[in-house]
């Protein structure tokens, strides 16, 4: 165990940690509010702007997972508004400083000096995970924070016990748990990483492993009742059998480093690292070493290893809890470089190839996510006039549906007629609005004169093999409309329909 | 269930007999006494997880040239630490000998087969070969590298002998090295001359287990023994060279620590 567990908690280290945590989400909010909102901000969004009255009822039937982490941006939006999306995306900018701080003090406890420590603080804010987490309405961010919590808190109560602490374990693996049913990934790893530690110290005595146990099994009890309501609703993952998820990319790229170059170089550092350290004769160095590992590894591993053996579960964002372990490792690699040009060299670089990938996740169309829905706002805010008429793509999956525009950016879409809108998500069982069908849409047109439409380009997101843009083409030609001006976006597009002079005898 | 798989239910008939091994192992061991007894039970617990977790990597590596390439990368430089942190290398120079013999070594062999076209370039046929052959030319280089110091240091006054006749370092270690040569060679030479009689090779094992017909697997296990030989045939030249290269001195240095003066006094008087 590193000295650093000997230490007394001291201004140094909470100064260090509160710095740490303030530049975290002031890197992290840089053009937070730039990019647009995507599908799952938008189910964020939608679910945390219901009513308390609508959002239980919501719950019971889907996303029970992110039941807590939508009620408090519920709260999160009760005080600060809808004004921008920097404002609402603020809430995970704070999670990821939170994250950062908290990692400082793992470090602390793995017995690193303060300025390594708070290295691994500032690698946790720039690794792209985290930073497209902290501009991003979604409980990633948040539940990052939860797992390094859980972590330093582990730790604490092995080195130093005390029934107090452990529980204080056991009420943050719980609490982590609602905020993201994974967290429980975390189990192995605080087993292994007691394995290792007592394999170092054998005195190391019964009663430490029965309060690992008993904390761990209070908190998966506080959490029971948010694994049993996923459990129940698991068939909302299904989604992930038809990705193929399990590629170079998806393994080692995507969860932390964002860019294959990137990723390549980060991952030698941290082989380097681990494979300097991992037999090293200093007990604590080691114990670090393989407990970082674990943390790092393990998650990842089970899901798959499910993902395999019997349902898919792997996504790269499950495993966004392992990301302080992945910053940690990568610093703890600088480390082992004996001179301090080798380790200068190397974070240059490390920035060099860190650089492009953050400033492409802060355009307004990021990598990430595709969703061009902030340039749809825009050009209707400039194009469409009050009273024009609006048909939004039919047989897209609703988390696509361009209708999201209008409810994410209200204030950017006047005030058009919506046609196609059969029931509104708030009074819907599910996220989503409910569209109605094409010949329920058709009977609504009227008399009006201009009409919008706006689909989905790419084919591979509708649920079928479908042509909307000709579909509906074909609907509105033979009543007698006409293209007046058509907008193609990477993801949507936007054609203007009048109606012609003899459109009213067809 | 045919073969090995894990697909549905099967992991579970292997997790069965994996157990009762285990636990036929650990009562053999009990009996006569080893102790700790949950040794068997510990490494074989060791080796699922590590298994596991290679498997995983290389799930994912396969799908991917790139990175096939930097998993490769990472392998090498692993072999050239394990195998200078074995033979006892200081300098730069010997360091890079030993990069050197080890990549010249495999990088050769690889080229080759791949250039003639006994084997397609897909990520998994490179990860194979190269995993392999990257490995046995690290072992051959640990091998011949001690072998030869080992020698310098039981020979010390032949080479010295050698040099106050006028020789240079090269023909002063030249039976040394032949001979340290010979004995790194032997293992490799009698695996490849016993195949199948004596043992099971590994890739043509794994060659048929993942679906190959046994000609094929055959084909396989001839070009990796034909790797291998070539890759420390290569590998083993190159150390021979470059460890004779930077001189006796620098030979001492590892082989004969306590001459360390005596031979600096001796290259300055030659």
């Amino acid at each position: 165990m590193g000295h650093g567990t000997l230490l007394r908690p001291n201004g140094g280290w909470a100064y260090a940690s509160l710095m740490t945590g303030i530049a975290a989400l002031t890197f992290g909010t840089i053009e937070a509010g730039k990019p647009s909102y995507w599908t799952d901000e938008a189910a964020t969004i939608l679910s945390a702007t219901r009513s308390w009255g609508s959002l239980w009822p919501m719950l019971l039937h889907v996303d029970a997972v992110h039941g807590v982490y939508y009620m408090l941006v519920h709260i999160w939006i009760s005080l600060v508004g809808m004004g921008s999306p920097a404002m609402l995306r603020l809430s995970s900018g704070l999670a990821v400083g939170a994250a950062a701080a908290v990692t400082v003090l793992i470090a602390r406890e793995l017995g690193w000096t303060i300025p390594w420590a708070i290295a691994g603080g500032l690698a946790l804010a720039g690794l792209p995970r985290m930073f497209l987490a902290a501009a991003n309405v979604r409980s990633e961010a948040l539940s990052v924070a939860c797992s390094t919590l859980i972590v330093v808190l582990w730790l604490r109560a092995e080195h130093l016990g005390g029934r107090r602490r452990w529980l204080f374990h056991a009420l943050a693996l719980g609490i982590g748990i609602w905020i993201f049913a994974f967290t429980v990934l975390l189990l192995p790893v605080e087993i292994l990483g007691r394995t290792l530690q007592r394999h170092d110290r054998p005195a190391s005595s019964r009663s430490g492993w029965r309060n690992l146990f008993l904390s761990q099994g209070l908190g998966v009890l506080l959490g029971l009742p948010l694994l049993l309501l996923a459990y129940l609703e698991r068939g909302q993952i299904a989604f992930l059998s038809s990705r193929g998820e399990l590629t170079a990319h998806t393994l080692f790229t995507t969860p932390w480093f964002g860019a294959v170059p990137l990723s390549m170089l980060a991952w030698a550092v941290i082989l380097w690292g681990i494979f300097r350290t991992a037999r090293s004769k200093d007990i604590g160095e080691r114990f670090q070493t393989l407990m970082l590992s674990s943390w790092l590894v393990v998650p990842g591993t089970v899901l798959v290893l499910f993902s395999i053996l019997s349902t898919p579960m792997y996504t790269a964002r499950y495993i966004a809890l392992s990301s302080p372990a992945a910053a940690l490792l990568l610093v703890s690699g600088i480390r082992t470089f004996r001179t301090t040009r080798t380790r200068v060299l190397l974070s240059v670089l490390l920035v060099v190839f860190l650089l492009p990938v953050l400033a492409l996740e802060r355009t307004a169309i990021s990598v990430h996510s595709r969703a061009d829905w902030s340039s749809v706002a825009s050009f209707f805010q400039r194009q469409a006039r009050p009273g024009d008429t609006v048909i939004y793509d039919i047989w897209v999956r609703p988390s696509w549906s361009p209708r999201n525009v209008s409810r994410l950016y209200p204030e950017l879409v006047p005030n058009i007629r919506d046609i196609g809108l059969r029931r509104s998500w708030h009074c819907a069982p599910g996220l989503w609005d409910e569209p109605r069908t094409l010949p329920e849409t058709v009977r609504r047109i009227g008399s009006a004169q201009r009409i919008w439409t706006v689909v989905v380009n790419e084919q591979k997101i509708h649920g079928r093999n479908q042509h909307s843009e000709a579909r509906l083409a074909e609907v509105l030609r033979r009543r007698g409309y006409r293209i007046s001006e058509r907008r193609q976006f990477p993801l949507d597009t936007i054609v203007l329909w009048t109606r012609t002079s003899d459109g009213m005898t067809r | 269930m045919t073969g090995l798989d894990i697909a549905g239910s099967a992991w579970l008939h292997t997790a069965l007999a994996v157990a009762l091994l285990m636990i036929a192992g650990t009562v053999s061991g009990a009996l006569l006494d080893i102790r700790p007894f949950r040794g068997p039970v510990i490494a074989i617990l060791r080796a699922a997880i590590q298994l596991t977790v290679l498997g995983l990597i290389l799930q994912g590596i396969v799908t991917d040239l790139r990175w096939v390439f930097f998993w490769l990368i990472v392998m090498t430089c692993v072999a050239i630490w394990t195998s200078g942190r074995r033979i006892g290398v200081r300098t730069g120079q010997q360091w890079s000998t030993v990069g050197f013999g080890i990549v010249s070594g495999a990088g050769f062999s690889i080229a080759v087969v791949l250039l003639t076209g006994a084997l397609t370039p897909t990520p998994q046929h490179l990860l194979a070969i190269g995993g392999i052959l990257i490995g046995n030319a690290m072992t051959i280089s640990s091998i011949f590298g001690r072998s030869l110091l080992r020698a310098v240091h039981e020979n010390w006054h032949e080479i010295e002998g050698w040099i106050a006749l006028g020789a240079d370092t090269g023909q002063a270690t030249l039976r040394l090295r032949r001979e340290a040569a010979a004995t790194s060679f032997l293992p490799t030479v009698d695996q490849t001359r016993t195949t199948g009689l004596v043992t099971l090779p590994g890739a043509f094992v794994g060659s048929l287990f993942g679906g190959a017909s046994p000609i094929a697997a055959g084909q396989f296990q001839l070009i990796v023994l034909a790797g291998v030989l070539c890759a420390g045939a290569i590998c083993m030249l190159v150390l021979a060279h470059g460890l004779a290269q930077g001189g006796v001195r620098s030979l001492a240095r590892i082989a004969v620590p306590e001459t360390k003066q005596r031979s600096r006094s001796l290259l300055r008087r030659g």
